[in-house]
């Protein structure tokens, strides 16, 4: 399982879901400056950025992977804005040519003599910051079943699709159990479909990250999402190895209170797919214009 | 004290042959091999799959280092890497690129390299060598030397590898390794891409002569369609990874 190449002829898929209720506008992690939808969407950009980047053969995307970006708060719906507005399930080299913006901004880099010089770089924006109404997990989880119902059936024998749920609470419109069940009862030839979720907190409180046993969560909710969580296959916890991540074999995809390091890394490990060494975006940009 | 034995090599023949991953194009194939019989100069690179270029990369290495004169050790070949790498650079500047292809190309584009040299005169042979594309040289189908790598297990996914922008990838210049060698009459010299030379070793450690004989039978034969036919049923039967494929066979014999 979970070992079928990524090709253009036989893609995968990858669904970034994104809790965009109105708490989503509250500080992060007990940091006032920050809130926490603008950081979720920093994290998804990069990771867009990211999947473009991996499948970028010089001047061409190739289509590895076809990427959904659903978000869920006053509407369930694709959070992608601009010219891939209103899409569901976009291939990466539209990803690629289609963002809402492409923003100039610095880079340090080494200068080969043992200094650092600052670059000019570009980077493209897909989503904004968005932070209104209750939380309607159960119908963005139904959307995504629909969505990847219509993929398993067309890709057999793909690498299964990958889904990286991201929320700071407890659904608005039931409990989330039966369709999380449901998505994670999908498979093709490779296996079943992976479902990790990520939870943040406005409050400072002790992270549990990729947990193998319920019975550490004091939290009703906590242990709902765990119930909801894929196991890592094997080359999801090489990646988190090689991030320096605690996880073992029966590690669940599940993190709880994470912390801006914890997202950043669950974006990571979770689309690190078939072993491939993680991208580590969290670099050395100093300033956008 | 006796004099050392001159022999001389009146013929120097080869045989080439580059395959792509299974289903792509020829044209997508990232290997490259070049070679200056004025010089006895041969030489194969594997371009990077991730890297930026990669094919132009590995092209521009192994065409510009046959036509060179020396490159042997390691200061030279890293100056003659920095000094490909800013012409390449140079090429890509004049490009309207898009966000995603100037992310690549700043990180530069990155191949394995090996070249050798043959002197003809005094029977042997110097080579150098970047990430873990081998030179392996034969004696009676034996393997008398090989290097920078010796065995199968000795590969890895991630080589460090002759990159373009030499001032992102200092440490690199640590890696290269040269070596020589002497030459008999009948020796042959394999230039192989990792993905085939890790196969290679691994049908000699398993004494599979069979194997062995019919893929040098092949090469000698020079019959592309047979070696790609051959090469490809190693790929079904999971004996050789699925990656681009470079041969280049050198046999030295007096006339």
């Amino acid at each position: 399982m979970y070992s079928a190449q990524i090709t253009r002829s036989n893609p995968t898929c990858i669904v970034l879901l994104l809790d965009q209720s109105g708490s989503m506008s509250d500080p992060f992690s007990g940091d006032t400056a920050s809130k926490k939808s603008d950081f979720v969407a920093e994290v998804v950009n990069h990771t867009l950025h990211d999947l473009v980047i991996r499948c970028t053969k010089t001047e061409e995307v190739r289509n590895y992977y076809y990427v959904a970006v659903i978000g869920y708060g006053r509407v369930v719906g694709p959070a992608f804005r601009g010219p891939l507005a209103s899409r569901n399930l976009v291939s990466i080299s539209d990803v690629a040519d289609y963002p809402l913006q492409v923003k100039n901004s610095y880079k340090r880099v080494a200068d080969g003599a043992g200094g650092w010089v600052e670059i000019p770089v570009r980077y493209p924006v897909w989503i904004n910051p968005l932070a209104d109404g209750k939380t309607p997990m159960c119908e963005a989880l139904t959307l995504v079943k629909n969505i990847l119902e219509n993929w398993v059936a067309e890709h057999p024998q793909g690498f299964p699709p990958t889904v990286l749920h991201l929320t700071d609470g407890e659904s608005s419109d039931g409990d989330p159990d039966y369709v999380g069940r449901q998505i994670m009862a999908l498979k093709t030839g490779d296996g079943p479909v992976l479902l990790f979720n990520c939870h943040i907190t406005s409050l400072r409180r002790e992270k549990i990250e990729y947990p193998s046993d319920e019975t550490v969560l004091s939290d009703g909710f906590a242990r709902t999402l765990f119930q909801i969580s894929s196991h890592l296959p094997e080359n999801f916890l090489a990646a988190a190895a090689q991030l320096g991540v605690r996880a073992k074999p029966g590690s669940r995809g599940f993190v709880f209170n994470a912390d801006p390091s914890s997202i950043v890394q669950f974006y990571e490990i979770g689309t690190s797919l078939t072993g491939m060494t993680p991208y580590r975006w969290m670099d050395d940009r100093t300033e956008s214009a | 004290m006796t004099s050392p034995k001159k022999r001389q090599f009146g013929k120097v023949s080869l045989r080439q042959f580059l395959h792509p991953k299974t289903g792509h194009a020829p044209a997508e194939c990232e290997d490259a091999i070049a070679y200056n019989l004025s010089s006895h100069r041969f030489a194969i690179a594997d371009g990077a799959t991730e890297a930026f270029d990669a094919r132009t990369w590995a092209e521009q290495l192994v065409t510009s280092w046959v036509l060179q004169e020396g490159c042997s050790s390691a200061t030279e070949f890293w100056d003659f890497v920095a000094e490909q790498g800013l012409i390449l650079s140079d090429s890509w500047s004049k490009l309207k690129l898009s966000w995603y292809a100037e992310e690549k190309a700043r990180a530069g584009s990155f191949a394995a390299f090996v070249g050798v040299e043959i002197d003809v005169d005094a029977g042997s042979w110097q080579a150098i060598a970047l990430g873990d594309s081998c030179l392996i040289q034969l004696r009676k189908n034996k393997i008398v030397k090989a290097f920078p790598i010796s065995a199968a297990a000795e590969f890895n996914s991630t080589p460090i590898l002759a990159p373009s922008n030499t001032g992102l990838q200092t440490d690199a210049a640590l890696q290269i390794v040269s070596k020589t060698g002497d030459l008999e009459n009948g020796d042959k010299l394999l230039l192989l891409s990792d993905a085939v030379a890790a196969w290679f070793f691994q049908i000699d450690e398993n004494h599979d002569l069979d194997l062995l004989h019919r893929f040098t039978s092949l090469i000698d034969r020079g019959n592309e369609v047979s070696l790609a036919n051959f090469f490809e049923t190693e790929r079904s039967a999971e004996r050789l990874k699925d990656d681009d494929i470079a041969v280049l066979r050198v046999e030295v014999s007096r006339i």
